[in-house]
């Protein structure tokens, strides 16, 4: 009940982040994508499907709410989420400086994928002029996710000692 | 959760062929589906409640810089002083809040045509590929899909999606809007369309099919035409910034400067009523 309710508010949280807050106050080509920055992170700490379902569920709201084809967004976070659980179970080095690598290559591949995913459905995308503001939110997101990530595992860290005294 | 660790394949196939299943589905019917109406409720209601509490954190913001200007000065003058700027600081949102409704109030009266109702928006996509925003107004609010959207300063963009409490908008500087429009001085028209250039500073709109022989300038304004059934004739779009030749060298393309920021909307106008009543009302 209790991972119910952290998994909805961090879902709440992210979609407000993406939505409301960053497009209001961040220029487009200063934004970070702080959905792949978490699902980053979650991917990286709870090996398994969890990263792949917050990505699917934050893409979604997104989708339904602003986006011209429902499920596209929630289908390349969704697909982002398993590569990087495919290279981490491979690659995976317990670092920050691996995460924001991993953070940087996931927003790049996000945005490909959704590029893919539009389109069929007619919307217009100029990918070579969007590079350089994808550089920068790659880059971006990666300096977001290494914090998030360092917390994450020392939280959990002070969990499992915690846990293996008890 | 069990069934999902022990069969991650099976769960990942699942999982990306519901979601194709809704892209393809909502993409071919176009409507609004009851699912998709739910949670656009639920997610518009925290959006809307979110973007009224970060309005008032900005306030907040606002009246702690004016506080740290002054942390040189003595204590007693600090804190009046303090006090003085966050007033000054909501005092200037309210003021500019005031502002924003006179000159809606001003603009119902100018044009007595159009029956519009004020919205507020709540979220906005941080995409580079699409230019949409969200209004907290909706089905029972009598908001239909091709509703006209405005703001005070010109014409917004048009509702794509409604859902029982909010709306989708698709602003004209999106890559796929498309609105008939004609230069105010010499009358020509064309077709305005968004750029989908990301790396310009501000959002600009290309005009398109004009004729090669037209002596359009930087400057000209340009207003909706009024043709294509769906914005009524008249609203103003924005100024030709430059002027080019199309690749094939048959009709000359302008850039346009939308006259509406959108980076500063906040508030915006539905125009309830269609394109033919509009008219009847002229």
């Amino acid at each position: 009940m209790k991972r119910a309710v952290s998994w909805t508010l961090l879902l709440i949280l992210t979609v407000v982040l993406e939505t409301v807050i960053i497009p209001r106050y961040l220029p487009v080509t200063f934004r970070p994508d702080t959905v792949v920055a978490v699902m980053v992170v979650v991917a990286l700490v709870y090996p398994g499907p969890s990263a792949g379902f917050y990505g699917a569920a934050a893409g979604l709201c997104m989708d339904v709410i602003l986006s011209p084809a429902v499920g596209a967004l929630a289908l390349s976070y969704y697909l982002t989420a398993l590569l990087v659980g495919f290279f981490a179970g491979r690659y995976y080095a317990k670092n920050w400086l691996f995460c924001a690598a991993a953070a940087f290559g996931a927003r790049l591949a996000r945005e490909v994928l959704l590029v893919v995913f539009l389109l069929p459905f007619g919307v217009k995308t100029d990918f070579f002029s969007a590079l350089t503001p994808m550089l920068v939110s790659a880059a971006l997101t990666a300096a977001l996710c290494a914090p998030i990530y360092a917390f994450k595992r020392r939280t959990s860290n002070a969990k499992m000692r915690r846990a293996r005294y008890e | 959760m069990h069934f999902i660790r022990n069969h991650p394949v099976l769960t990942a196939a699942v999982v990306v062929v519901t979601l194709l299943l809704i892209l393809i589905i909502t993409s071919l019917t176009g409507r609004t589906t009851p699912v998709e109406d739910a949670v656009g409720t639920v997610v518009s209601g925290v959006e809307s409640g979110a973007s009224a509490v970060t309005g008032g954190i900005g306030d907040w913001f606002l009246s702690l810089i004016g506080r740290s200007k002054l942390q040189q000065e003595n204590a007693e003058l600090k804190e009046r002083i303090a006090q003085l700027e966050g007033q000054l600081a909501l005092n200037g949102d309210l003021e500019n809040e005031n502002k924003r409704l006179r000159e809606i109030v001003n603009y119902y009266g100018e044009h007595p045509e159009y029956e519009l109702l004020t919205a507020r928006v709540i979220a906005r996509s941080s995409s580079y590929w699409f230019d949409t925003f969200l209004i907290n107004v909706g089905r029972s609010q009598g908001i239909e899909k091709d509703m006209v959207v405005l703001s005070t300063q010109g014409l917004v963009g048009r509702v794509v999606d409604v859902g029982s409490s909010w709306s989708k908008v698709l602003s004209i500087i999106d890559s796929d809007s498309a609105v008939s429009a004609m230069i105010e001085r010499t009358r020509d028209v064309g077709v305005v369309r968004g750029t989908a250039d990301v790396e310009a500073d501000e959002p600009r709109c290309g005009m398109y099919h004009l004729p090669y022989d037209n002596d359009l300038v930087p400057g000209d304004t340009v207003l909706t035409s009024g043709l294509g059934g769906i914005f009524p004739k008249g609203i103003v779009i924005g100024k030709v910034v430059e002027v080019s030749r199309s690749s094939t060298g048959t009709e000359r393309i302008a850039l346009i400067e939308p006259e509406v920021d959108f980076s500063q909307l906040e508030e915006v106008m539905v125009l309830l009523n269609t394109i033919d009543e509009v008219e009847v009302g002229e």
